[in-house]
């Protein structure tokens, strides 16, 4: 029988850390291997060390990331711990989650064929090739656009489209989608099936259906962190807050040569989970920023009561919470313990919750140190903490695994008990029916209700 | 009417080296008419190029009071007259400048190596981004009613992690996406012709000035 194309086995890294040189907890990664032009999928809790097997594939630990590994990785039957193959390198082709910060040159048109550029394709073919990868991808009227002025699901599909245009034989992707709409998505697992035995490719993601059909072989990621999650039973009630009601009306606003909305009303109400839902680069977080005053519009009109009082400049503030795809933006203190404390009027129920939400270990530890679930469960505890009416969510599951989606939705909906009204930005459209009273659609410059 | 990031580069040079030689004088004034007549050509709107002379009249003036105030006034009128030049020629400089196709030209010509430029690149666009981070991170602060002056330095944290975690990835996709100095380059970034003639007409014209100005 040939060797696997590739194929690791007892693989553990462990990464030293700054201050003593002393290696971190070292990542256990189960046994696998695969075959050419196979598709594998690779699912599991977030924080495990999935993105560090890809890294380990592209070869960009060790050679640029120092970390202690022990085992075997072979490629072809060579050992590429000791020395990587260039071959494999120029053959494999690596797309990260977050789309902002893959994005390296000035335009769009030049990203379209930086990958091109530094595999020396000649002219006619990086012509032929960029014409074509940018209709697949729909990408031909942004080429002209500069690169940060791009949506994170527009960043994705440039980078995808570059990256595929550079005739790889091995895809890694993790997390491809998580910042496309459903249409995108729905494109890019179509791609995806179009691609299979004719690429390697390895998916991590959370929770794809379509990938269920499409791959070859499935690795779950066995259960090492946020175990203390699994022992929550229920949570603890919530103090009410007072009837809160939200109405905006007449908001138009419109980027450079692109309007976004147009006399828009929208009306919300207390213990409420509302959903909004559209495709990429609609307007999605500029209605967030409106809602939150972080964008004035001089003829719309805002208007947030709490009880029977119409709250008017620094108290609207007071009354809203907006927790985004960084969590990190939230943090400022230097320990769990005082994020959770900083003006909290009920801090034993807060830190019973903590204990729940399984982040009782990690009170005397810097917040930027704990995984992306933990970071993300303890944003959603300081909203909690702080008792607002009202909380805005930037894609909560994004980049969680489904234990911690189990648990974000019960803490929404134990908030939701405690009469605070919920808004949703999300391209999970299942997960937002589910969870939801009311779901919009931002299409023609207006929300729609569906 | 654009003309080539390159050549802009060494006429603006020219005119600071001269002001750095000379001072203000009457060669550095007119230097100073050309360059006005070079950034409303390249499309500097003549209210933008008002505005950067305030800004570097008002930064000037700062200077002047305290050379007034501790040395003669024939000094301080000197040493305004240099900074106003400096600081007009070096900011109109900075707004007409496509500093980016100067990058990808200097890359193109190998005299700056695509793995020094791209992250030069990487930073240029994660400016825009942390830009973006501090509106949030200070929103964010005044809705969690962190609205007091000391609170303002524990922002610093949130966005040094924001820049150092944004730096890493983005130096792990440029390997990752193959970036090394073998790398070709699609798009023409060569001077053209036009830009060539025209430059050579204000560096003539510029050189005239100087010469002329040191004789008489």
């Amino acid at each position: 029988m040939p060797n696997p194309l590739l194929s690791w086995k007892n693989i553990s890294v462990s990464f030293p850390t700054h201050e003593t040189s002393i290696p971190s907890e070292s990542i256990n990664f189960p046994d696998g291997e695969v075959q050419e032009n196979e598709f594998l999928w690779i699912d599991g809790i977030s924080g495990a060390g999935k993105s560090t097997l890809m890294h380990l594939i592209k070869g960009i630990i060790p050679r640029y990331i120092f970390a202690k590994i022990a085992g075997e990785f072979t490629y072809l039957g060579q050992d590429i711990l000791q020395t990587y193959p260039k071959e494999l390198d120029q053959k494999t082709v690596y797309v990260f989650q977050n789309p902002y910060s893959q994005m390296v040159t000035p335009r769009a048109k030049e990203e379209l064929i930086f990958g091109m550029e530094n595999y020396q394709f000649s002219t006619p073919l990086i012509e032929a090739e960029s014409h074509l990868w940018a209709e697949k991808f729909r990408l031909t009227l942004l080429l002209e656009q500069k690169t940060y002025t791009l949506s994170g699901g527009q960043c994705q599909r440039l980078v995808l489209a570059s990256s595929l245009a550079c005739n790889p034989r091995i895809l890694l992707f993790d997390e491809p989608t998580a910042f496309m709409d459903p249409q995108t998505k729905k494109d890019f697992y179509e791609l995806l099936r179009t691609l299979k035995g004719k690429f390697t490719i390895i998916v991590i993601d959370h929770n794809v259906p379509q990938l269920s059909s499409l791959c070859d072989k499935k690795i779950f990621w066995p259960v090492t962190t946020g175990a203390s999650t699994m022992e929550l039973t229920s949570i603890p009630p919530l103090p009410p807050c007072k009837d809160f009601h939200l109405n905006c009306h007449n908001i138009s606003f419109a980027y450079p040569g692109k309007n976004i909305f147009q006399n828009m009303n929208f009306q919300a109400d207390t213990q409420k989970i509302i959903s909004i839902l559209g495709e990429n680069g609609s307007g999605k977080t500029t209605f967030f920023k409106i809602l939150s005053q972080m964008l004035k519009l001089r003829e719309a009109k805002i208007d947030f009561f709490l009880g029977q009082q119409k709250l008017s400049g620094k108290k609207c503030f007071e009354a809203m919470s907006i927790i985004y795809q960084n969590s990190e933006a939230q943090f400022y203190f230097d320990t769990v313990r005082e994020e959770l404390s900083f003006q909290t009027s009920q801090l034993d129920l807060v830190m019973e919750l903590a204990t729940l939400l399984g982040l009782k270990k990690t009170l005397d530890r810097s917040p930027y140190m704990l995984s992306e679930g933990q970071k993300r469960r303890l944003s959603i505890l300081i909203a909690i903490a702080q008792g607002k009416p009202l909380i805005l969510y930037d894609e909560p599951t994004y980049g969680q695994d489904s234990e911690n989606i189990s648990l974000i939705t019960r803490l929404m909906l134990a908030l939701k008990d405690a009469n605070r009204l919920q808004i949703i930005i999300t391209h999970d459209r299942p997960w937002a029916h589910k969870i939801s009273d009311e779901v919009y659609h931002l299409e023609n410059q207006k929300l729609v209700r569906q | 009417m654009k003309i080539h990031p390159c050549i802009l580069l060494v006429l603006s040079l020219i005119s600071i080296i001269a002001v750095l030689i000379l001072g203000p004088c009457r060669t550095t004034g007119i230097l100073f008419i050309l360059h006005g007549l070079i950034c409303l050509k390249t499309g500097l709107r003549p209210l933008t190029f008002l505005n950067v002379f305030l800004l570097a009249f008002f930064f000037s003036l700062s200077l002047f009071i305290l050379n007034y105030l501790y040395t003669t006034l024939e000094v301080a009128n000197y040493n305004f007259a240099r900074a106003i030049l400096l600081t007009s020629f070096s900011l109109s400089a900075g707004l007409i400048i496509d500093f980016e196709r100067l990058l990808l030209f200097l890359m193109s010509k190998r005299v700056l190596s695509a793995t020094t430029g791209y992250p030069i690149f990487a930073a240029i666009n994660a400016l825009e981004q942390l830009k973006e981070e501090k509106k949030r991170l200070s929103h964010l602060a005044r809705m969690r009613g962190l609205t007091h002056f000391r609170y303002q330095l524990h922002q610093i944290m949130p966005l040094l992690v924001f820049a150092l975690r944004h730096s890493q990835r983005a130096a792990t996709a440029m390997i990752a996406r193959g970036l090394n100095d073998q790398k070709v380059f699609y798009f023409d970034y060569t001077i053209p012709k036009k830009d060539f003639y025209i430059g050579a007409i204000f560096l003539l014209l510029q050189l005239a000035v100087f010469v002329l100005g040191q004789a008489y």
